[in-house]
């Protein structure tokens, strides 16, 4: 079920509403959880239902995983053996739907084992192994109850593409109360509303401009391959960032705080800050379960590279199996070495310089990212650096990247309202808390531009969210 | 308190939704493409008693293109829709009994291929050409009948989305016709088909040598939910009293050169058993081909071509004493 779907717009009403009436009627938390376990399951199974039994599956293997490691087992290499078939058992899951496919179209080429993957499979085995690593660390303590647990690991704003909760973070407020509170569900509206104009009016329209071009690679300049994919770095962004801010929205309606998952990416000045703003809560998981655990910058400079490397490059992996992923990953990895490497230099830039570089980069490594394969990713960079045809940027009119003069104008003012959002929440913090404390007219303006502006990209195309593939 | 403030700004966040929405439902023929003014045409003869014609022509886009009721027989009105498969028919057909009574005579013409593939669902769902309990009765047939097209995940929303003319589905025509930009053009034609009682050209080229769909079909993989449909209209004919004659539309010889002869064949079969099922029925089961010449794209004829079949079938329903039947 999308969030930009007519059947979500039935589903979150009837949940919200019948959680809230179970919140201040049973006696026991128990009852909305399971409630909300009931919510989350079929919103999952609404797109296949053997979804439902995975799920399940990966549940039950970490909560049980937890329960061993905090109560029963003391002796250290037990409990590290548990964390290793825990470790095997859940990331194995993950690379049999992630890679078993591509492997086996190695072996056996034409009769390749044809495998769906599970969407959002790569999200929810993360977040439950969050809760088998803070346990085994000390950082966290077994659920008090399945109940409350299968709650966490199955919660539907997160569940298909993050953000990727930590245990500690989101878990014990399955013990808490949620009430009815009118200023929290008008803040998580508000976000909303601001996720679906950053998919709707934004990443739909970046999407159809981008398409196009990508789809005609073989018969256009350099430049306006790097103008697609500078426009693509914006949409994948928006796309992501939209999920995210829906996601976030939802909880805070239902009671829940979640982690922000994007803070103003393109703002930042360097490749390493840029990763601590964007899709931070699957950067927090490398770098609290793999880089730190692999010594982190406490080894050396050396080692500190290398881990840098490693990190990026599983995180590649992690978003696909495709050459294309691992190699943005490798890249995206590559960017910091360097940028570390040239700090001395780099230090005397001007902060706006370095901002475009930092966008720039990742604009590059997003080359691959867009592309299907690697022989387009290589004709593509390939046709950036030799075929960039500078005199095209005075021939190619924006009308011609598939908009339209209406779209384009909405385009244009929509990625103008980003950056001014954008800017609000670099400066305050919470731009949707900012607009709920203006006058009530400015309010209200505010409220029917973002509807009108929604209501009028709806319909640009129900198109999936881009995160859903991984 | 608090709930009933969220309530009351939620329902004044929703107005633009709601005037789009009664936009799209009260203007149709303002926006929407030239297609819709067809099926407008239609749906406005199926509840109204405006036809009350003697013989109706049914059927899709080749029976609409192919028959000039003008020139076929007095008293005739061509009530066939473009891009509508037996399904649809069978609905406009009962409508157009309960509120015009059974015509006397119906000559029903159905491209072979639309026994096959249901090939417009989404544009009748589009055009609102049925009501809720029709298309929910349909829904249900193609779940049992496990129909790909009509039962496929998700249709639910879908159907509820254009029912309740969601601006998803009806804005980008409606930006596109600038809201109604498409009235003057719309109201023309809808004149101009009744004048024409009810025939509508759908090609106007002075020929066509391309395939048309029944090229493309190895054998008649018809589908269930269609043949169920189609089976219920001549049905429902049989039990008005009306008298029926199932006649081919014409295919051009490119077509017919490059048919599988196994599709050909089984569709005839099927014909054939259509008609020893109804006696009373008269069935031609034979798909005539026409010079690519009297043909306005690959799939229907150009007025010439239509004057040439009504011309033929003119001679065929006088040769075989059609018009002077009881009903």
């Amino acid at each position: 079920m999308l969030f930009n779907s007519v059947e979500f717009a039935v589903f979150l009403p009837v949940v919200a509403i019948v959680y809230f009436i179970l919140e201040a009627k049973a006696k026991s938390h128990t009852v909305s959880n399971i409630w909300l376990i009931i919510a989350s399951y079929f919103y999952y199974m609404y797109a296949d239902l053997r979804y439902g039994l995975l799920l399940l599956a990966v549940t039950l293997i970490s909560f049980g995983s937890g329960y061993l490691l905090q109560d029963v087992i003391r002796d250290a290499n037990k409990r590290k053996s548990v964390l290793g078939i825990t470790v095997i058992l859940l990331i194995g899951t993950l690379f049999f739907f992630k890679y078993a496919g591509l492997l086996s179209s190695f072996i056996m080429r034409d009769d390749a084992l044809k495998i769906i993957l599970p969407v959002g499979i790569s999200f929810y085995i993360f977040q439950s192994l969050t809760y088998v690593f803070e346990i085994y660390q000390g950082k966290g303590k077994t659920a008090p109850s399945f109940i409350s647990y299968a709650a966490f690991a199955s919660f539907f704003p997160v569940l298909l593409s993050g953000p990727i909760e930590k245990s500690s973070h989101l878990l014990p407020q399955f013990e808490d109360r949620h009430h009815f509170d009118y200023e929290r569900i008008r803040h998580g509206l508000i976000r909303m509303a601001y996720g679906y104009f950053l998919k709707l009016v934004l990443a739909s329209r970046l999407a159809i401009a981008v398409d196009l071009v990508y789809e005609n690679y073989m018969d256009v300049t350099g430049y306006q391959l790097l103008l697609a994919t500078c426009l693509y770095s914006v949409q994948i962004f928006c796309d992501f960032a939209s999920y995210s801010t829906i996601a976030i929205g939802v909880a805070e309606i239902l009671g829940f705080e979640l982690t922000e998952n994007f803070t103003q990416p393109f703002f930042t000045d360097s490749c390493a800050s840029f990763w601590r703003h964007w899709h931070i809560t699957l950067n927090n998981w490398f770098r609290d379960y793999v880089y730190i655990p692999l010594g982190g910058n406490r080894k050396g400079t050396f080692r500190k590279y290398l881990n840098i490397f490693i990190v990026f490059t599983l995180s590649g992996m992690w978003h696909g199996a495709d050459i294309t992923y691992i190699l943005w990953g490798m890249l995206s990895g590559l960017f910091q070495i360097m940028e570390a490497l040239i700090a001395p230099v780099r230090k005397h830039f001007p902060r706006w310089l370095k901002v475009f570089f930092t966008f720039m980069l990742f604009t590059f490594s997003m080359l691959l990212f867009r592309s299907d394969d690697m022989e387009q990713a290589a004709i593509v960079i390939s046709k950036v650096f030799t075929q960039f045809e500078p005199a095209s940027i005075l021939t190619t009119s924006p009308f011609e990247l598939g908009l339209g003069v209406f779209n384009l104008m909405y385009l244009i003012a929509g990625l103008i309202l980003l950056i001014i959002y954008d800017v609000i929440n670099e400066r305050t913090g919470d731009a949707a808390g900012f607009i709920t404390k203006r006058s009530t007219p400015l309010r209200w303006c505010i409220y029917y531009l973002m509807v009108v502006m929604i209501l009028g990209s709806s319909s640009i195309g129900a198109q999936q969210f881009i995160y859903f593939q991984f | 308190m608090e709930k009933i403030r969220l309530a009351k700004n939620f329902i004044l966040l929703s107005i633009p939704l709601i005037v789009l929405c009664v936009l799209a439902y009260i203007l149709p023929m303002n926006y929407m493409s030239v297609e819709y003014v067809m099926w407008n045409e239609e749906f406005e003869n199926s509840k109204s008693p405006y036809i009350d014609a003697e013989t109706v022509i049914i059927g899709d886009s080749r029976a609409k293109s192919s028959i000039l009721p003008a020139l076929l027989h007095e008293d005739t009105y061509n009530i066939a829709i473009g891009g509508a498969t037996p399904i649809e028919m069978y609905y406009a057909v009962e409508n157009y009994i309960e509120h015009n009574g059974a015509p006397k005579n119906a000559i029903v013409v159905f491209a072979p291929y639309h026994f096959c593939d249901i090939d417009n669902w989404d544009q009748t769902l589009y055009f609102n050409f049925l009501d809720a309990k029709e298309i929910t009765k349909i829904y249900l047939k193609a779940l049992e009948t496990n129909d790909p097209v009509v039962a496929k995940k998700g249709r639910i929303p879908e159907m509820v989305s254009y029912r309740l003319r969601l601006p998803s589905k009806y804005l980008a025509q409606m930006y596109e016709a600038k809201f109604i930009g498409n009235k003057t053009a719309n109201y023309e034609k809808f004149d101009s088909i009744r004048k024409d009682m009810g025939y509508c050209e759908f090609g106007s080229a002075p020929g066509d040598d391309g395939w048309t769909h029944e090229v493309y079909h190895e054998y008649f993989d018809y589908s269930p939910l269609v043949v169920y449909y189609y089976e219920r209209l001549v049905g429902l004919l049989s039990e008005n009293g009306v008298n029926v004659l199932i006649a081919q539309p014409p295919i051009n010889q490119a077509s017919a050169d490059n048919m599988h002869p196994e599709f050909s064949l089984q569709y005839e079969a099927y014909m054939k058993e259509i008609a020893a099922r109804y006696p009373d029925i008269t069935v031609v089961s034979q798909i005539p081909a026409y010079d690519n010449q009297l043909f306005g794209d690959s799939i229907h004829v150009n007025r010439k071509g239509a004057e040439e079949y009504t011309r033929e079938l003119k001679e065929y329903t006088g040769s075989i004493g059609f018009w002077d039947r009881k009903s």
